[in-house]
């Protein structure tokens, strides 16, 4: 009689106890998930800002400003063929 | 006074009524639990819990050193749930749903009015768009307008920073992002991404409480590598945009091919689009003319018929053709020099550009030994490309061939090409006969080729191209200081219906550089230059040999001919 009351009290003990554990597990769960959102929402804007700035280097490495700058801001030309000198090997 | 009999039967009613209560309840509670389960829990569910679309971007289009030529950037579309948003008038402190609209209409820049008409002739919809692919930043000060309904998608927008310079060759997506034309059209599978899915709480109005679960992940669009050359592209597109101009020409196409490995370096066209720009997307500028037009090449095919003649072993390197005097009959058909040349050699028929010589040369064979060159070398087929609504053009079978038409096929007439096909062929004569596919994506090993010349014929009709790249031959303008050039101009009629135009032409030029080991096959066709300007070595030379001369310089290529430079240094110093 005394056995069975003892075992009761341990089972009743463990099943407030797994009841307590599911509620931090399912909680724990709500807060990880939420960063990992976080965290994806962060890597999606970090890939937007990615791809701004690919398209901002692609104009402003354009050839046509390049050259233009080349030309007009450094005065640069190109070399003519009587100005060349060929190193054969 | 009622009787202890009469006070335990009222006390037992109660409870009885009492226990009938809670039987009743306990029966419901079961009803709702147990019975009718699986049913409410999903009703439940999806009262608040929605899936939810998640965008995955498309994959960028790069040249061949990786620079973008294409790539896929965020942006948030605005749409409306026009039923939440009428019905949400008055509640939660809201104003009135117009003066919601009006405050929507406002953060857009839209004509107030219109939008209220709009969404108010669709006042049971869930889904309207109000505007499309904004700025992040913008979507998100009129989400913050706090106006009923109003929901952001994530979509994606194309933009190709080199604009104009490789339009054609890329093509265009539309406002979804599907592929319509040109690589984005040929390689959409590929370069499409997945859209995945998350599951959402949401509360009554709608709005996401918190993320559930991701059910798939968005997978983004693979890259596409081409094996164009984006320095190179554009030098073309400014030297062919600035040779059209110069020659009051329609407009034209080139196309830079290296001739070992089959890969596009360039290819560009005039009148160019701005595919940035989906009002610029004028039917007769969009389409890849190097791919999807066809003429006739004229001229250009006379050193495929000078070496069928010399595969065919009946005619002696050193063999000549009389073409005295400019003009012979056959049949009832003249075919005209535009002057005597005499007697000519197989040389001086390419440096010439002898109709005469051509014809006598293919009349003098099987017109099986012609079309199969012509075969061969890839007129009438399709050049591997997998370009969308690239033309094959046409070759006939030989034994449908006239007499008339055998020789008219020597010199370019009866045939018809696309300017890729051409410069898949000069490409063959370009590797010592070997030819392989073309292609328009970077190759890292070099792909199966094919024989179709002996190497023999092909080195020696090259040689005796280098003579049309001098001063004696049609195309001096071709010539790039320091390397020996081969090539051949074509100055061709334009046909139309009922026969051929008076004045309308088309200037080519094929050619490729360092002859010795050529590296490069560049053509250049000129559509209807004003006349007098219409020439091949006059419209179209003059642009190869800048593209030319440009591509070697960038692409490291040892000059072959460095001696005729130092002439020049020595003679003019810097004068040149």
């Amino acid at each position: 009689m005394r056995g069975e009351l003892v075992s009761a009290g341990v089972l009743f003990a463990a099943v407030l106890g797994s009841a307590v554990g599911v509620v931090v597990v399912q909680q724990q769960n709500r807060d990880r998930f939420g960063a990992l959102e976080r965290l994806r929402a962060k890597a999606d804007e970090l890939d937007a800002e990615w791809s701004r700035l690919r398209l901002e280097e692609a104009s402003l490495s354009e050839y046509a400003q390049v050259e233009r700058l080349a030309r007009e801001r450094l005065g640069m030309r190109q070399v003519r063929p009587g100005e060349m000198q060929v190193v054969l090997p | 006074m009622p009787g202890l009999d009469a006070v335990a039967w009222r006390r037992r009613l109660l409870l009885g009524l009492i226990l009938v209560v809670i039987a009743g309840l306990c029966a419901r509670a079961f009803y709702l639990q147990a019975w009718n389960r699986d049913f409410l829990l999903s009703e439940g569910d999806a009262r608040h819990l929605r899936t939810v679309r998640l965008q995955a971007h498309r994959g960028p289009i790069l040249d061949r050193s990786g620079e973008p030529l294409a790539v896929s950037t965020p942006v948030d579309s605005v749409w409306v749930d026009a039923k939440a948003l009428f019905a949400s008038g008055g509640k939660d402190g809201r104003p009135a749903p117009k003066a919601q609209i009006v405050e929507l209409a406002r953060g857009l820049g839209r004509d107030p009015e219109a939008l209220y008409r709009f969404l108010a002739g669709r006042p049971d919809r869930r889904f309207v768009y109000v505007a499309r692919h904004l700025p992040p930043e913008r979507a998100a000060r009129i989400k913050a307008l706090g106006v009923a309904g109003v929901e952001l998608q994530r979509e994606y927008r194309r933009y190709y920073p080199s604009a104009e310079v490789a339009a054609h060759v890329l093509g265009f997506t539309d406002i979804d992002d599907r592929g319509q034309e040109g690589l984005e059209l040929a390689y959409d599978d590929w370069l499409r991404g997945q859209p995945g899915a998350k599951r959402v709480l949401r509360d009554r109005r709608g709005r996401v409480v918190a993320d559930v679960a991701r059910i798939r992940a968005p997978e983004p669009g693979r890259e596409l590598v081409l094996s164009i050359d984006q320095r190179i592209q554009y030098l073309a597109y400014r030297a062919l945009k600035r040779g059209v101009r110069r020659v009051g020409a329609r407009g034209g196409s080139l196309v830079v091919l290296d001739p070992r490995s089959g890969e596009v370096l360039a290819m560009v066209n005039q009148p160019s689009f701005n595919p940035n720009n989906p009002a610029d997307r004028k039917p007769g500028r969009t389409r890849n003319r190097a791919v999807t037009d066809v003429f006739e090449p004229g001229s250009t095919v006379k050193p495929f018929t000078v070496a069928a003649a010399l595969a065919s072993g009946r005619y002696a390197p050193d063999y000549t053709v009389e073409t005295s005097p400019g003009w012979w009959r056959i049949a009832h058909y003249t075919i005209r020099d535009l002057h005597d040349y005499g007697r000519v050699s197989l040389e001086r028929i390419l440096v010439k550009s002898s109709n005469i010589g051509a014809a006598k040369l293919a009349l003098g064979m099987p017109a099986e030994r012609l079309w199969s060159v012509f075969h061969e070398v890839g007129f009438g087929a399709g050049t591997g490309s997998g370009f969308p609504g690239e033309a094959v053009g046409v070759l006939r079978d030989f034994q449908d061939w006239r007499q008339v038409e055998q020789a008219t096929m020597a010199y370019g007439y009866g045939l018809s090409v696309t300017t890729l096909q051409l410069a898949r062929a000069y490409a063959a004569l370009a590797a010592d006969g070997e030819s392989v596919s073309v292609t328009f994506l970077r190759r890292d090993a070099p792909p199966e080729s094919q024989r179709v010349l002996p190497a023999r014929v092909a080195r020696r009709v090259r040689h005796m191209l280098e003579g049309v790249v001098s001063d004696e031959g049609t195309a001096r303008r071709a010539a790039v200081p320091g390397y020996r050039v081969a090539g051949k101009t074509g100055t061709v009629h334009k046909s139309q219906a009922g026969g051929y135009a008076k004045k309308r032409y088309l200037a080519l030029f094929a050619g490729m550089a360092p002859a010795t080991r050529p590296a490069l096959v560049i053509v250049v066709t000129v559509d209807e230059p004003e006349p007098g300007k219409h020439y091949g070595g006059v419209a179209a030379a003059p642009v190869f040999a800048e593209v030319m001369a440009g591509a070697l310089r960038l692409l490291d290529i040892a000059p072959d001919a460095v001696e005729r430079l130092e002439a020049r240094r020595g003679a003019g110093g810097g004068a040149a």
